[in-house]
């Protein structure tokens, strides 16, 4: 539904490479900001008290310092404490440390679910929507090439609205079952499409969906904490569709590398761009060919986050999980450096879960790299030090 | 056979002469196998040497991407990820000769899969898991041509071995003994040539004797 549609102040070669409806005038299915019941306050006091329990900043390179020993002695005590004592008869070492900070994650989640009232809950609902998209994306996966229960539930993280009983219950069932289970669910319709081949299709369908339905929630963002909100959610649309269009036009250029002399060959991208982005205009840029396309994005506001892995570097040797990272890096930045200025708002309830989010994936990358023997120097690269 | 139970024969004589002849000639044939089967083995090792290093190099990346992939993804998306892959690698295994020494010919197929068929959707995956499977797909197409250049490496070195037991076995054992035969035959040939021409001698002159 697109009423409006606003320019943006760019150059005229930029704009090209920039979405053709920035501005969306998309209604909220929530209650207009300050009408409808909610409990801004109260929520965000509560979240702030969570949010101090968090590890401070200076705490990651501490832990960088310390052995795997003693980085899991400080986890144990720390708020992990419970989750850390009631899995270690399940798990050991690294494993033990990974499931109880997705545990401790997923239940802050539900936390943060329990003490959001209306609007806010709605909102963080919508967001966390993505744990319930990958528990259904595991169970299917698992379900379509019998792959045994026990593991299937292993890989789950119920931080969203899915409970771990619902999905347990789930594992059980064959994929007709849980496929009828969903019908009544926003996910139904996308997962009645589903015919036993077409599993990616419907994975990618139900990643635009998760997009979509949050876009739609949030709607026209008419106070300027709703716009921050809009601002992340199409921030990391567009970094999702970039990240996409990075992977498929090396992979396309590799390919047409090996067939020497025959013109470029592009794929068609369309059912995999995520819409609504802030910045890029995928029309334009999934059409191209890998160096036209590295051309093209030096026109974005990317290029220079970027720049320093794309630059100069030869087709084979560009690392893409270097560019993801620092992507990754530039979003969670952005969307925490004008927190402050919202006191009483989504913000400080979004900015927790995202604290939240980086710290259990902070905390993972230090465990686990250290227990793979990486250079501590690859290790702090993919930390985000928020 | 001990040289005592030979039959001091001239027909067995000729039958073990035959027989050196022949054994001359396979002994000379394996021989000649054998140096060409470690030539041939020694073309494969050098072969071989540079996959075993590109097989250790490529399970220490995979290593190594798997061991980011979980730091950074998580095990949980790894794994789920994983649970998505529904074309197992498949291979065929066919075989060709090397001089008399049959050997494997394995090959791969789906090993290496578009970016688009591997069973993920690529929305809601990233470059980790991505490099994963690249770095995966690599090492099982490395395994493939070691199993194959190994296999045959062994199968050859098991050839060679067998051939080297023949060889010595005929040319220590089998053709010494049948000229030992032969000597002793031609040693026993020659006594009864002499003693039936003694007794000869000894009958013609009694016959002498007699008609005197």
């Amino acid at each position: 539904m697109l009423n409006t549609q606003k320019s943006r102040k760019n150059s005229k070669s930029a704009q090209d490479f920039l979405p053709n409806s920035v501005f969306k005038n998309i209604p909220s299915r929530l209650p207009a900001f300050g009408k409808g019941s909610s409990n801004y306050p109260y929520a965000v006091t509560r979240i702030r008290a969570m949010r101090v329990k968090l590890f401070p900043r200076d705490a990651y390179p501490r832990f960088l310092n310390m052995s795997l020993d003693e980085i899991t002695r400080k986890i144990g005590e720390s708020e992990y404490k419970q989750d850390i004592d009631e899995l270690s008869r399940e798990y050991s070492g690294v494993n033990l440390i990974e499931h109880a900070l997705n545990r401790n994650m997923a239940e802050s989640f539900q936390k943060v679910l329990r003490i959001t009232e209306g609007e806010p809950h709605e909102l963080v609902l919508e967001y966390l929507r993505v744990f319930d998209i990958e528990d259904i994306k595991t169970i299917l996966r698992g379900k379509l090439h019998s792959i045994p229960e026990d593991q299937i539930l292993q890989s789950l993280v119920t931080g969203g609205e899915l409970r771990y009983t619902f999905l347990s219950g789930l594992v059980t069932k064959s994929v007709d079952e849980i496929i009828a289970s969903f019908s009544d669910s926003p996910y139904g319709p996308i997962l009645k499409r589903f015919d036993g081949n077409n599993l990616p299709e419907i994975e990618n369908e139900l990643g635009k969906f998760y997009y979509e339905n949050l876009f739609e929630a949030i709607g026209w963002p008419g106070s300027a904490d709703r716009k921050q909100f809009d601002q992340f959610v199409r921030r990391e649309i567009d970094i999702k569709n970039l990240s996409l269009l990075l992977r498929v036009k090396k992979y396309e250029a590799l390919e047409n590398e090996e067939r020497e002399g025959t013109p470029c060959i592009i794929e068609d991208l369309s059912s995999m761009m995520i819409p609504h982005g802030l910045s890029l205009n995928t029309e334009k840029l999934k059409t191209l060919c890998y160096d036209d396309f590295i051309e093209a994005l030096r026109l974005t506001p990317y290029w220079d986050v970027i720049s320093p892995v794309l630059e100069n570097s030869d087709l084979k040797s560009v690392s893409l999980t270097e560019v993801e990272a620092r992507l990754t890096r530039y979003n969670l930045t952005k969307v925490t450096q004008n927190s402050r200025l919202f006191l009483i708002s989504i913000i400080p309830i979004l900015e927790f879960i995202i604290y939240k989010t980086n710290e259990v994936r902070n905390l993972r990358i230090i465990v686990r790299g250290k227990s793979a023997g990486m250079d501590n120097e690859l290790i702090k690269n993919r930390l985000v030090i928020l | 056979m001990a040289v005592q139970d030979v039959k001091p024969t001239r027909s067995e004589l000729q039958d073990l002469q035959k027989r050196i002849k022949l054994s001359q000639n396979g002994y000379k044939l394996l021989k000649m196998k054998r140096d060409g089967l470690i030539l041939e083995f020694f073309k494969i090792l050098n072969q071989a040497r540079g996959v075993r290093e590109e097989l250790d190099a490529a399970y220490a990346n995979a290593v190594e991407k798997v061991n980011l992939a979980s730091a950074v993804d998580g095990s949980f998306a790894l794994k789920s990820a994983s649970f998505a892959v529904d074309a197992v690698p498949t291979i065929e295994l066919k075989s060709t000769n090397i001089m008399g020494v049959v050997v494997p010919k394995i090959e791969g197929s789906d090993v290496h899969k578009p970016l688009h068929q591997r069973g993920y959707g690529l929305v809601g995956t990233d470059a980790y898991i991505d490099d994963v499977a690249d770095a995966y797909e690599i090492l099982v197409e490395k395994i493939i041509v070691a199993a194959e250049l190994e296999t045959t490496m062994k199968r050859l070195l098991d050839d060679i071995e067998k051939t080297k037991r023949r060889v010595n076995a005929l040319e220590f054992k089998v053709i010494p003994e049948f000229q030992e035969q032969v000597k002793f035959i031609r040693l026993r040939l020659e006594e009864m040539e002499r003693e039936s021409m003694s007794s000869l001698k000894k009958i013609k002159k009694k016959k002498a004797a007699l008609q005197s």
